[in-house]
């Protein structure tokens, strides 16, 4: 009994001791959390233009992962855990604190939880004054306080994770810069590799936008950060990565050397290790951009450009390493391979040893194909497209590839390109799909596929609405003029819809790449929805938009009868010259 | 008790200590000398549990001192560079030293604080070197541990603070047993305090004598003979580990007793016949002249 409460009190003591040289940044996590869940709140909802249940999805908005606690969760995190450890950079501080009667393990884990105890705290106290101030200003209900605290636990385990690296950060190194740098590094080392691979699929394989490579946040809690803020994902992967990471830094701690302060990187392994991956990111990373990503660049351009990154940034990495610029060669076999590696990878693209960029599927195996011309098409857009366009004339298809192919091999020489994005579904269930360039010059088979019912089916929403009237809380109907300077909008207006409907279907019976790619439209009618189960800004779908042509007769009807139809105003007399731009299909939209 | 077996301790490449045994007894102060690199530091730190060694061990009153609190609580280190928290005070300090060890003497802090002038709410970061010294030795006294290990202790301190530092520390040792253990450069500072003294050089223990041990069996003689040859039987009679000459004055090192000094030089006509006190500086230079090691180079500063 004694001896636990004696163990219990040297925690207290131990843990008095870490507030009272922490107290600044117990200050300061104070302030800032109040600061945002507080005072911000407080200044948002005196706000006279936001009123009602609005204040209250504004007030959820701002407490929940959408709202700026995971930045200052991530900040503090880094924050607190290098804070935590600076001590082990010097040798007075290692000195004084190593002599003292307390073990390391008591030392390691009573900072753990100090810094824990104090964003917590601080994060819980701000909340607490935040719901006082919403309720003042009448913007708390019983939703807002469950966001917000679902949110704090999703930022717990950000912290935790994100502490943990910066712990593993102060451990592998022996200096307070270096080790800021080594914490950057290991949080941004999966965004980064990620980034590159993607770009280098992007800008070397005809792989289309969507179905990139990614390692799933499988190390970083910042990987996935995006994703985490929009739907508060990835929970169980950050505390199981957190736990790992924050073993691995226990563990050296405990073996860690006095001797090590002030020494940059004081494992070798380690330096290495990092070199080689650092150096292999940055020589990607510059060729992409020095070469803008061209997979037709010349071969020995990006050999040079990998070569003067990695000495630069292998230079850089042993100057900091050895804190001497003049040991900036040292280690050099390393360098050698982190460019090797990157020159591997980076040719392995240019000279296409997969095969990707040749292949074209036999048609005895396709079971249906679609195409898209937008490579940024909003999910909601590329379901319905994938859901409902059933191309059946693969060979069409597949004589677009290959020109796609040729084209990009032989140089893009022509002056008009049409960026294509073709999904094969195997029979086997797969669906494989390819983005290349072509020329407008393939009119005959475009026209083919673009006049086809199979491609309209699957473009145009007008065809499968029927979830419109059952799902849409509210929808509306835009008219845009040619130039886009003016419109008109009708909402919830189902009669004028169908009529709208019914005409631009008949109307697309002429339509075809001759009329899509070679006229600009009069107008754009642009519709709407937002879905009944959504609430305050969040839309269900996104806007959908349909190209009025000039032969479009029946369409322009229905909008002059509804009040919809606004004319363009601009005109050849008004303009004072007149450039020759290629366009995008569909769109109308120039290409520079 | 406080033992080293052993030790051996490398930083990289460098050896800095090399199979170190050595032993600092209860309510005795022990001295560790030698240059600067020699080491006394690293030993200093790896007996203070903050350096881990390579190869043997370092027990406090039988219990090893790396990563064990048991161990440390029973000694508090002074290194050679202090460490005090940012904008700290005496007082915070102080409080602090309260916390950690559960014998701290406040009173006897707030007592030594004032006799030694230093002002507990001035920030430590506006104090001298001197000062600082000054603070991290009473805050240190004041923990009322078995062991104080102090690194350079007296650098910094003027004269009347390195005696009364001294004279601190003989107190202490006299009203409740505590032990020193201090290192330092200079074999000067430590020759008036020092029970025991540790010669450090290049990582390695050249010696580890008590100094009565020392000094039981080497005598400094000062005379004048009446006949120079009767140099020649002293030579014959007394182990004669030096002998200088200034004019007719012979000052020798003699390895042997007061009374067989006696018994030789009463056969002896001296125009002048002298016994004196040896210094720890005359100790050390006889001890290791035979290892040939010319210690006036490496302690005497």
């Amino acid at each position: 009994m004694m001896s636990e409460n004696s163990s219990s009190s040297n925690f207290m003591t131990l843990q008095k001791n870490i507030f009272k040289r922490r107290k600044w940044l117990v200050i300061l996590a104070f302030l800032v959390f109040i600061l945002y869940n507080a005072v911000f709140i407080g200044i948002r909802l005196s706000n006279h233009d936001i009123s009602g249940g609005g204040m209250a999805d504004q007030v959820k908005y701002l407490f929940g992962n959408q709202g700026f606690n995971s930045i200052i969760t991530i900040v503090g995190a880094v924050l607190l855990g290098i804070e935590g450890f600076y001590w082990l950079d010097s040798r007075a501080r290692l000195d004084f604190y190593e002599s003292q009667p307390v073990s390391r393990n008591a030392h390691f884990f009573g900072i753990v939880i100090n810094s824990t105890v104090i964003y917590t705290v601080s994060y819980l106290v701000s909340l607490l004054l935040g719901f006082i101030v919403a309720g003042i200003g009448h913007a708390l209900n019983l939703s807002v306080i469950s966001t917000a605290f679902v949110a704090f636990v999703r930022n717990l385990f950000l912290y935790f994770s994100v502490f943990s690296f910066s712990v593993l950060a102060i451990m592998l190194t022996g200096n307070i810069v270096v080790a800021v740098i080594a914490d950057a590094v290991l949080l941004t080392y999966e965004i980064m590799f990620d980034l590159s691979i993607n770009s280098c699929l992007g800008y070397m394989v005809t792989m289309p936008n969507g179905t990139f490579f990614s390692t799933h946040g499988i190390f970083s809690p910042l990987s996935t950060i995006r994703n985490y803020m929009r739907t508060g994902e990835a929970i169980g992967h950050n505390i199981f990565m957190g736990i790992v990471v924050l073993l691995i830094a226990w563990l050296l701690y405990r073996n860690r050397k006095a001797e090590f302060a002030g020494n940059s990187v004081p494992y070798r392994v380690v330096r290495y290790i990092t070199k080689i991956a650092v150096i292999f990111i940055c020589c990607i990373v510059a060729t992409l951009v020095f070469t803008g990503g061209s997979r037709y660049q010349t071969g020995p351009v990006c050999v040079v450009i990998m070569l003067i990154t990695m000495i630069v940034v292998g230079g850089v990495m042993e100057a900091i390493y050895n804190s001497d610029v003049k040991k900036i060669f040292k280690g050099f076999g390393y360098s050698v391979i982190g460019c090797a590696a990157a020159l591997v990878l980076f040719l392995g693209f240019y000279f296409d040893i997969t095969g990707y960029n040749h292949w074209v599927p036999d048609a005895s195996q396709v079971s249906s194909a679609y195409i898209t011309s937008d490579s940024n098409m909003e999910n909601f857009k590329y379901e319905y497209t994938k859901k409902y366009m059933k191309l059946t004339d693969i060979d069409t298809m597949n004589t677009l590839l290959s020109i796609g192919e040729e084209t990009a091999v032989n140089g893009e020489s022509e002056d008009c390109i049409y960026g294509i994005t073709i999904y094969y579904r195997m029979k086997n269930g797969q669906i494989k799909g390819r983005k290349v360039n072509i020329p407008v010059s393939c009119k005959d088979s475009l026209n083919k596929i673009l006049s086809s019912e199979e491609f309209k089916e699957g473009w145009f929403r007008f065809y499968h609405d029927e979830s419109l009237a059952s799902t849409a809380k509210h929808f509306t109907i835009t008219y845009y003029n040619g130039d886009s300077t003016d419109f008109r909008i009708v909402s919830d207006d189902m009669d004028t819809y169908n009529r709208i409907k019914e005409a631009y279907i008949r109307d697309l019976a002429n339509y075809d790449f001759s009329l899509a790619g070679y006229h600009v439209p009069v107008g754009t009618i642009e519709m709407q929805k937002i879905n009944k189960n959504l609430t305050g800004n969040e839309y269900g779908e996104g806007a959908y938009t349909y190209p009025v042509y000039k032969d479009f007769t029946n369409t322009l009807a229905v909008l002059k009868d509804s009040g919809l139809y606004v004319s363009t105003k601009s005109s050849a007399d008004d303009s004072k010259s007149i450039m020759a731009l290629p366009f995008y299909v569909n769109t109308g939209k120039a290409r520079y | 008790m406080i033992a080293t077996k052993n030790l051996t301790k490398s930083f990289g490449q460098t050896k800095a200590l090399s199979d170190i045994s050595l032993t600092v007894n209860d309510g005795e102060i022990t001295g560790l000398v030698g240059t600067n690199g020699a080491g006394k530091s690293t030993l200093l730190r790896l007996i203070a549990g903050v350096l881990k060694p390579d190869k043997g061990s370092v027990t406090v009153d039988e219990q090893p001192a790396y990563d064990n609190p048991v161990a440390k609580r029973e000694f508090v280190f002074v290194p050679d560079e202090l460490y005090f928290f940012n904008n700290a005070t005496a007082k915070d300090m102080a409080l602090y030293y309260a916390s950690m060890y559960e014998n701290y003497d406040m009173e006897k802090f707030v007592r030594l604080k004032n006799a030694f002038s230093l002002r507990s709410t001035q920030r430590i970061s506006t104090y001298s070197k001197g000062m600082k010294r000054q603070l991290a030795i009473l805050l240190a006294v004041c923990a009322n541990t078995k062991y104080i290990l102090l690194d350079e202790t007296f650098d910094g301190l003027d004269p009347v603070m390195r005696a009364a530092v001294k004279s601190l520390f003989a107190d202490e040792m006299s009203e409740r047993g505590l032990t020193p253990l201090i290192s330092s450069h200079s074999l000067r500072e430590l020759e008036d305090i020092c029970d025991h003294v540790g010669l450090l050089h290049k990582g390695g223990l050249l010696l580890s004598e008590s100094l009565d041990d020392m000094k039981t069996g080497l005598l400094k003689l000062q005379c004048v003979f009446s006949d120079e040859k009767d140099l020649a039987t002293v030579k014959q009679k007394l182990d004669v580990m030096a002998d200088e000459r200034q004019g007719m004055l012979h000052v020798m090192t003699v390895k042997a007793d007061r009374q067989q000094v006696a018994e030789v030089f009463s056969h002896i006509d001296t125009v002048f016949f002298e016994i004196l006190p040896l210094t720890l500086e005359e100790l050390f230079i006889a001890e290791t002249e035979g290892a040939g090691y010319d210690v006036r180079k490496l302690i005497i500063q």
